[in-house]
């Protein structure tokens, strides 16, 4: 007994001297970036994140219901980047938190909807009906431009507050007249032959500015090369996602569990995009204006820092 | 200790713990270039903002009573709904024991489902609206009245039953004048944690169709990221539950003074 204890003893000992020998060296475990993404078909890219991220990293998506929920993802660091409406990024910015937008993710996605036996043909056959809009909403600032642009204004409708996801199926009851809705509810009442398109909202001077990649400003400055690689990996994403329509309809019906057809109907109305253009810095500033008329902010977001198209020019001129 | 001294040291008791709350919140969001949760002097201003408007001139500046009006006729709208389904089957669930059989399995299945779990599928059968909020808030007082009921006409003392035989009440009789009025304190109970209930999934109820209700000036000021907002909707909330679950208690009280429990 004694003689065993102290073989097992010596062996113990002896064995992180001689293991190293046999044991080959761990590899070294990949970084993982943590991206923030909402369940919609505009924001389908960092799923196609895998096939274009180089060795050494790995990309676990977080998903998030609502856009603010994604930008207090990225104040609070849960995520290292995040991808939602540019009204939650200003929203934010407009506090003071310290969300900084780096890159393009989606524009287009919204549009106007009636009930295909409606006489609603533009907007101003809108006077006086019931449209379900929904509060705080990037599609709420455009439809309120759209009206302004029209000689109209929100008195001159009835809104009905209802979500994204519980529109279609207003339309399709009745309880509404038409709605301002994001995709994939457009497509999916025109795919069930419910909907007609009265117009998507895109003649404002906001473009068809819709979602953008955020991250908080720590990250950027302890961790630039994250963020160039980011925009990087959605320029190759989302031009692959772009150009190849049936994976991009596959993955969205995979990964969020929505209609297939609807998904086809919608794909005309979403521009997966990467970079953060001048245009589109300009569109956002407008933005904020607009959000600031709306008393939706009380102040403007600093907008010497609130977008920093660094990285985004970086891959733009190596790409 | 006299009876003023008493109460004054009950509301410093009650008192002690949210103060000391405050106080960490206070500690923990003062000086602070930003925060998420806003300190509490954000919310106080919000608070008085909602209820008076005169400071931010918003979409929310002194709308507090509209949507304050609209939750509280939701939720006594709702309760007595409730308690009108949920008294009469819980006592002839309680009584009956056919009727236990016929209907308890089902709702003992149907009970766990989350009203969050209804909220799609009544917007389909009542629509966008305040029907389907109302349907939700129904939902959920529904439950802790039936199942408090059931329980307290089938706890009533068998010893109650041979007394009142031995007085002279005809079998027929004995629900209305022995079961009834011992099952009360039970009953009682049910209703005070159904209308606690209904308060606590009115957010849940307005979450989307409506336009007012503290549920929507909650779920807009989420989306809106006015977190002030929504702290100062929560502290109405929690007030107007309080309040009326004070307003139940006292008539428990009243009613069922003769009960050593509630009297």
């Amino acid at each position: 007994m004694r003689t065993t204890r102290r073989a097992l003893l010596a062996t113990g000992l002896a064995a992180p001297l001689v293991a190293p020998r046999f044991i080959r060296p761990a590899r070294a475990a990949p970084t993982t970036i943590r991206m923030g993404a909402l369940k919609l078909i505009h924001s389908i890219t960092p799923w196609f994140y895998d096939r274009f991220i180089p060795a050494g990293y790995s990309v676990e998506i977080i998903p998030f219901e609502s856009p603010t929920d994604g930008k207090n993802a990225v104040v609070t660091k849960s995520v290292d980047f995040g991808t939602f409406g540019i009204a939650a990024a200003i929203l934010g910015a407009a506090a003071r938190e310290p969300v900084i937008v780096i890159g393009g993710s989606c524009n287009k996605g919204m549009a106007v909807v009636a009930r295909k036996d409606s006489d609603i043909a533009t907007l101003k056959d809108l006077k006086g009906r019931k449209v379900a809009i929904w509060p705080g909403s990037t599609q709420e600032v455009f439809i309120l431009e759209r009206l302004r642009m029209e000689g109209m204004s929100i008195k001159d409708i009835q809104p009905v507050r209802v979500s994204f996801s519980e529109m279609a199926t207003a339309l399709a009851r009745g309880d509404v007249d038409a709605y301002v809705g994001a995709e994939p509810g457009p497509g999916l009442s025109l795919s069930s032959g419910v909907g007609k398109i009265v117009e998507y909202p895109y003649s404002t001077p906001m473009g068809s500015l819709n979602m953008i990649i955020a991250a908080h400003r720590d990250t950027l400055a302890e961790r630039p090369e994250l963020a160039r690689l980011i925009i990087d990996t959605q320029r190759h994403a989302s031009a692959y996602a772009m150009s190849h329509p049936d994976e991009m309809v596959a993955m969205t019906v995979a990964k969020l569990g929505m209609k297939k057809e609807a998904v086809a109907a919608s794909l005309n109305n979403v521009e997966l995009n990467w970079q953060m253009t001048p245009e589109m810095v300009g569109e956002a500033k407008i933005y904020a204006q607009q959000m600031l008329e709306l008393k939706q902010i009380r102040q403007l977001p600093d907008l010497a820092t609130f977008i920093d198209t660094r990285f985004s020019d970086d891959v733009a001129h190596t790409a | 200790m006299t009876a003023p001294a008493q109460a004054r040291n009950r509301a410093l008791l009650a008192t002690a713990i949210p103060v000391v709350c405050l106080l960490a919140w206070w500690l923990g969001t003062r000086d602070n270039p930003y925060s998420l949760i806003p300190p509490p002097r954000d919310v106080a201003v919000a608070l008085w903002d909602l209820a008076f408007g005169g400071i931010y001139d918003d979409a929310f500046s002194g709308t507090l009573a509209t949507h304050l009006l609209a939750s509280a006729s939701r939720v006594y709208g709702a309760f007595l709904l409730a308690a009108l389904f949920a008294l009469p089957l819980g006592m002839l669930i309680g009584h009956l024991r056919l009727a236990r059989d016929l209907l308890d399995p089902m709702f003992q299945l149907l009970r766990p489902v989350p009203v969050t779990a209804w909220l799609p599928l009544s917007m389909i059968i009542f629509g966008i609206g305040p029907t389907a909020a109302f349907f939700l808030v129904a939902l959920g007082a529904f439950y802790p009245i039936l199942v408090n009921t059931v329980f307290g006409v089938r706890s009533v003392e068998p010893r109650l039953f041979e007394a009142a035989a031995m007085l002279g009440v005809r079998p027929a009789a004995m629900f209305p004048k022995v079961v009834l009025p011992a099952a009360m304190p039970g009953i009682f109970t049910g209703l005070r944690l159904g209308l606690g209930f209904a308060w606590v999934v009115i957010v849940v109820g307005e979450m989307t169709g409506v336009q007012t209700g503290l549920g929507a000036m909650i779920m807009d000021a989420r989306q809106l990221s006015r977190t002030e907002i929504v702290i100062a909707g929560m502290i109405v909330i929690g007030i107007a539950g309080y309040l009326s679950d004070r307003a139940v208690q006292a008539l428990g009280a009243r009613l069922l003074r003769w009960s050593p429990q509630h009297g």
